[in-house]
Order: C-alpha cells, then structure tokens, then sequence
C-alpha cells in the first residue's frame, strides 16, 4: 500500500506554508456536489485514474531523466572535463524562447541530442550474430537487463510520502531487482559467442557480485539506524538525528562505501572493467547491435539513476533540508519535496560524473581487492559503529 | 584461450594485430603480426634523388617527423661530409626537441586512455597541439614538415618565433609540472602502472630494446650524450634513469624527457647565433661510400644505412626504428600480466606502426 502521488490532490489536505495554514480542498470534494458519477463508480474510476497517472509520472521522470543525465555526462564529462563543449547542434533554438537578459541569440545547448541519437539507434539494423545462442541471447538481455529497473520505478518515492508502493521489505526489493542485472550481463555476454563479450561478462559478474556485499553492508548500517526498511520512514527519521544531520555526515564511512560500491555496481570509472573500452573492446556489449545497445546503454543510465535515488533517500535526507529546515513546508507542498528530490539527485549524479573525469580505471583483481580487502571491513567497521552508538546513545540517530 | 586484438582493436594505436593466449585473466603468450602498412619507403628511396627523400622519411612515423628527417638528413650530410652552419643547428636542436616533446605528449594521451583517464588524453592532445602550432608557425605544415634538407633549413625561423617559443615552454613546464602531480598523486593510477609490464635490464639489453624503455630498465643510454650530433654536447641536460623497468618508470622517463626538453629548448633559444646561413648548396650528387648514422628519436635509437653511387639516388637506404626493436620485447614484458593490463603495458612502449613497418 501506497500513499500515492496525487492523493493530495485528489482528497485535500492542509498546506503548511512557513507555519501560515492554507487548506486545499481537493478534487473530488469539490467536484463532487456535481454528480458527474454515480457515487459507487467513485472509487474504482478514481484509482484507476490516479494508479495511470501514477505509472505514467514515475516513468517519464525516470527516462526523461536519464537522457538529461547522459546529456549532463556528456556535458561534464566529456564536455568541459576534456575541453570542448558537448553536444550543441542538435536542440530548438531556445534564443528564440528566453531572450531576455541575453538578447535574442542562437543559444542551443543540445537538449535533443540524445533524443536523436534514440531514434538513430532504434531505426538501425538489428542483428543477432548468426553463432550467437539466439535464445538466452535475448532472454537474457531483455528479461535481466533491460525489464528489471523498470519495474524499480513504482518504489521510488518522488517526495516525503508520495509513493506508488511501500512494501514492508522496501529497498530490499529494489536490491534484489538489482541482483537481476548480473545474471543477464553473463547470458548476453556468454550466449554472444565472442570472447571479448565472454570475458566482459564474467568480470562483470564478478564485480557485482562482490561489490553487492558491501553496497548491502553499508545500507544495513542505515537499517539498524532507523529500525526501517522503507526509504520514507529513513529520510523521515534523517530530521530527528542529532542537529537534523543526514546519515552522509553521522555515518562517513557507510556513505564512502556505499558510493564506491555504487560506481562499481553501476559499472563506472573507477570500476568500469566489464565495459573496459581499451582491452575488451566493449565488453559484454560488443556484439549488441542497434537499439539493444542503445538499450544496454540507457539501462546502465538508468541504474545509475535508481541507485543515486536510493543514496539520497538513504544518506541524503531524501525530501527532507539539513538542520529540519522547512520540515513542515516540504511535508505538505509536494511539489516543493519533488523539486528538492530532483536537485539532490542531479548533485549526486554530478559526483559520479565527476569522478569519471578524473579517475583511471582500476584493474580487476585489485577491484576484487579493494571489494573483498577494503570497502568489506570498511562497512562493517561501520556497523560496529552505529551498534555502539544505538546502545549508548541512540539520540544521535534519533532512535527514540 | 586465443583472444587477437588487432588489426583494428582499441589497444593498438595503428594497424597490428596481438594475438594473446590467455588462461582466464592472465596472459601465458603473446604474438606479434605486422606488416599492414608496408609501404615500401626503403624501396622507394632508392628510385628518388637524394634530396626527395625527406617527406617519405616524414611518413615514418606520424608522431615524430622532424625527427626522421633529422636523422635522415644528418646521415646524408656525414656521407658528403659538409657542415651546416651554427644557426641552422641551433634551430634544428630546437626543432627535434619541439618535437620530442610532442610525441611524448602523443604516447601520454595515449597511455593515460588506455589506463583509463580518458580526460588526461584530451588534455594532452590539446597541449600537442599548441606545439603544432608552433611548428606548423615555422615549417608550413602541421605534421609533415619537410623541413629539414641537406645543407641546412627550407626557411629561416619566422619573425616572433624566439617569443613565442620561450612562452610555450613556460606554458608547457607549468603545466606538465601539473599533469605529472595529477597523475602521480593518484592511487589508481600507481596501481595500474607500478610492478606492471617489468622488463628487465639484461631482458632489455638482449632483446634489443632502446629509448625510454631501455632507460627504464636502469640503462643509461642516451645517443644525444654518447654520440653528441648537432650542438647537443654544448647544451646542459640530463638523461633521466629508472631502474623498476615497469610502467611507471617508463612514464617518469618520459616525462621527464619533457622537463628536460625545455630546458634543452631555453638553452638553445638564448644561445643561437643570430646570423649564419639558413641553407648552402650541397653537392649535386651523393659520394661514393656508405654511412650509418643514428639518432636519438623519442622512441630511441633511429638509424639510417645509406649507400651512395655517384649518383643523384642513394643505391640503398636501411631504416633502424626503434619501435620495431622495442616491439621485440612485446612477448617478454606481457607474459604474467592481467588481461586489463595489456592496454597500458603495449602503450607504454609507444608504438609507432609507420616505421615498424614502413
């Protein structure tokens, strides 16, 4: 059971602006003295048409997001990192739109380009290689790659309550759609028939394999904080730690681990081995052709998207300002909660990208050493920590 | 398992193909194919008057030119034994050590893309190419300068040349001064490059290596202090030796050479003569008699075996590369390294397929 994103909306509530209390008196009590439906119809017809929008909403979030972020990437990191400017040519004039204070101008920053490439990419050619094991071929990259992080959208919270599901498990259920991601990189890299895939596909499962325990080791610290495994009650219990601190700060070392273990999981430089452009030509993707490549592409896209989603609900604070700032304010304006959620997570998504302008790759044995010999005893050092600080004095993680 | 990387695989950085022998992620064997580029200069050489050899001696190796012209124009003059005047060597020191500096900056891109700092390989592409410029300023072309001939310079310097080098080379000291912290400073890329790739100091010397791989290996062998050509035993600067014989000694080697370089280039800046002949006529024909001159390319020790008839076309001309010598020891600096590895520990070599197979 959900709380929704558009109940609010929908049944009225009251608005706590700066401490000023405006209600809002919802949709349907104020439509409903029209008469348009039958009073029985009322519930079904309402959730029908909320759980659409709902779907819809988190879906056109996720992907219009991820083609932002690869633009962002592109931007950042293959952009002003290595001295150029990005993509630029393929956009709508927006001089035409916001002249002022510029003036009117050609002012194009490329918001289209991945639209475009989408599109190239989907009118190719799409080929299967002819010595390529054609069923878990496809099995494997549709059902364990590309379908998984798709079903993730309904669990992630787009404010402080709004949420399509909360399940008991919570976040759990997204680690586990994530366990998926593995399997499918070693069948498409294996059933391709090519030994650069072969071994792209075996180091990646490797990688994630290993860096799973540690990403799950630094988010039980977060658990055993909050008593919670739903990203809400988490970002909630994040304003009633010691001075409203979010858990980046109380817990340092779970946070460093989980964001290393999140580039490896997401397959990024400093831990970009499978896809290690300069020995393994592209890894397990290298016989993917057309869209399934573009696919394979955007879902590591994606991924990355999910996984700062959950490091900012978990270490961020989710909605939620330093300090308790707004706490009120940011609880009962949800657009005001999305907005902040937004921004945190485009900060987050900028360390990553920033990071893979300016760090080497690490080779896979000593990924397997850092995983195993550094970031393991790391999170569990960390673990002992909050142990020892949920005895003695839980205030600080505000356990009450 | 076999896995061949090449003729067209990220890892080579031209037309050559590796084919490896793995046991899962270690590498047992190695072998080299080359040849995709024969273009049969030496052969060509020998159908062309002496004085229009320079730009097939240009397209040895894109990366370097100047210095295969050098190389190459030096070993005609020995064979006619004239001597240029003081300017013209001045300026062909500054010249070679411009585009020394290049070329090490080429392998740098190189190399740092293959470990995996893809920013680094733009950043020094883009440091390359204020050299470029520089040369493209002085000969009329940005890569292949046919600049150099026997007797002398095509042209003199341009006006404003002196200036703009000094800046450059302060430029080009602060900021490789800066790249070399970022890099070094970097735990991950200390990782990927020390203990990697290890050759050696009798490895190297039997194999036949020569250059920066030979200096890492604890040789200190450099022709521009051995056998001083130009005005190089008038100039003060080191030669740089490591003795790990891994990755990351060849790249300090290397970067180095760069801070060494400059200082080369600011010595030879102040001290050229400001007058003297560009060019003087070299005679018509090439002597009878043959010579074998070698000269300190970025990759090492570059030789030419030229034989003259008394005739305007040289009757043989023999190339030394030093990648083709330093691609020998290919087999022996992969055996033991990670499948991850190949990548920097072939870049680290600085092939260049022009003159492996000319």
């Amino acid at each position: 059971m959900g709380f929704g994103l558009y109940e609010w909306l929908v049944d009225g509530y009251e608005i706590n602006l700066f401490g000023y209390r405006i209600p809002w008196p919802g949709i349907i009590p104020l439509v409903s003295d029209w008469k348009l439906i039958p009073e029985d119809q009322v519930g079904p017809i309402r959730s029908f048409i909320l759980d659409s929008l709902e779907m819809t909403t988190i879906l056109v979030f996720l992907i219009v997001n991820t083609i932002l972020l690869i633009l962002l990437e592109r931007k950042v990191a293959s952009g002003r990192a290595w001295t150029a400017r990005g993509p630029v040519f393929i956009d709508l004039n927006w001089g035409h739109f916001f002249s002022w204070p510029f003036g009117k101008r050609t002012w194009k920053i490329g918001l289209l380009q991945n639209v475009a490439e989408f599109l190239k990419f989907f009118s190719k050619e799409d080929i299967v290689p002819e010595k390529a094991d054609k069923f878990p071929f496809n099995i494997g990259f549709f059902a364990f790659v590309v379908a998984p992080p798709f079903i993730l959208g309904a669990l992630l919270p787009l404010g402080t309550i709004s949420v399509i599901a909360n399940p008991a498990v919570g976040f759990l259920l997204i680690f586990a759609l994530f366990s998926l991601y593995p399997v499918g990189v070693l069948i498409t890299g294996w059933s391709s028939n090519n030994k650069y895939s072969l071994l792209g596909g075996f180091r990646s499962a490797a990688q994630m394999i290993s860096y799973e325990i540690p990403l799950m080791l630094s988010v039980t610290a977060v658990v055993l904080a909050t008593n919670s495994f739903s990203l809400i009650d988490i970002a909630e219990q994040q304003t009633l730690t010691l001075g409203g601190l979010p858990f980046a700060i109380l817990m340092p070392i779970g946070f460093i681990v989980f964001m290393a273990s999140l580039a490896a999981e997401t397959e990024r430089i400093p831990f970009d081995i499978p896809e290690a452009e300069a020995e393994l030509v592209m890894g397990w993707r290298t016989e993917l052709t057309g869209f399934r490549y573009m696919m394979s592409m955007a879902t590591e896209y994606f991924i990355l998207l999910i996984g700062a989603f959950i490091g900012v609900f978990l270490f961020w604070g989710g909605a939620y300002l330093p300090f308790g700032f707004l706490k009120e304010t940011i609880e009962t304006i949800h657009l005001l909660a999305f907005l902040i959620i937004t921004v945190k997570l485009w900060i987050f998504i900028f360390l990553y990208i920033w990071i893979r302008a300016s760090l080497p790759r690490v080779r896979i044995d000593q990924l397997l050493d850092i995983g195993w010999k550094r970031l393991i005893p790391l999170a569990i050092l960390n673990i002992i920590f909050v142990i020892i600080v949920i005895v003695n004095n839980p205030q600080l993680f505000g356990v009450i | 398992m076999y896995i061949h990387m090449g003729p067209q695989h990220p890892v080579n950085h031209g037309l050559w193909t590796l084919k490896v022998k793995t046991a899962g992620e270690l590498v047992i064997d190695a072998e080299v194919l080359i040849g995709y580029i024969f273009r049969m200069i030496e052969k060509i050489a020998e159908t062309r008057p002496y004085n229009a050899i320079q730009p097939l001696t240009d397209r040895l190796c894109y990366n370097s030119a100047m210095s295969w012209e050098a190389c190459y124009t030096l070993a005609v003059e020995k064979l006619m034994d004239i001597e240029i005047s003081r300017r013209a060597q001045y300026i062909r020191t500054i010249m070679l050590e411009l585009q020394r500096i290049a070329s090490h900056l080429t392998w740098l891109s190189a190399f740092t893309a293959d470990v995996g700092v893809i920013s680094m390989q733009v950043i020094s592409f883009r440091e390359r190419e204020y050299v470029l410029d520089l040369l493209e300023h002085v000969t009329g072309s940005r890569m292949m300068y046919n600049y150099f001939t026997a007797g002398g310079l095509r042209r003199d310097l341009p006006q404003g040349f002196i200036e703009d080098c000094h800046s450059l080379t302060h430029y080009l000291d602060e900021r490789i001064q800066e790249y070399k912290a970022i890099l070094e400073d970097s735990k991950v890329f200390r990782l990927r490059s020390e203990q990697v790739g290890i050759i050696s100091k009798d490895d190297a010397l039997n194999l036949g290596a020569t250059g920066p791989v030979l200096r890492a290996s604890g040789v200190k062998a450099d022709l521009r202090k051995i056998e001083p050509y130009l005005v190089y035993d008038e100039l003060e600067f080191e030669v740089p030796v490591r003795t790990t014989g891994d990755c990351f000694a060849r790249y300090e080697i290397r970067m180095e050479e760069m801070f060494q370089s400059l200082k080369i280039i600011r010595q030879a800046l102040d001290q050229t003569p400001a007058e003297g002949e560009i060019f003087q006529k070299p005679p018509r024909k090439l002597p009878p008699g043959d010579v074998y001159f070698r000269t300190e390319d970025p990759r090492g020790e570059a030789a030419f075996y030229i034989v003259g008839n008394d005739e305007r076309t040289p009757y043989r001309v023999k190339i030394k590369s030093p990648a083709y010598s330093n691609l020998a020891i290919i087999n022996s600096i992969l055996r033991g390294v990670k499948v991850a590895d190949i990548a920097p520990t072939v870049a680290s070599i600085d092939l260049c397929m022009g003159e492996i197979d000319r």
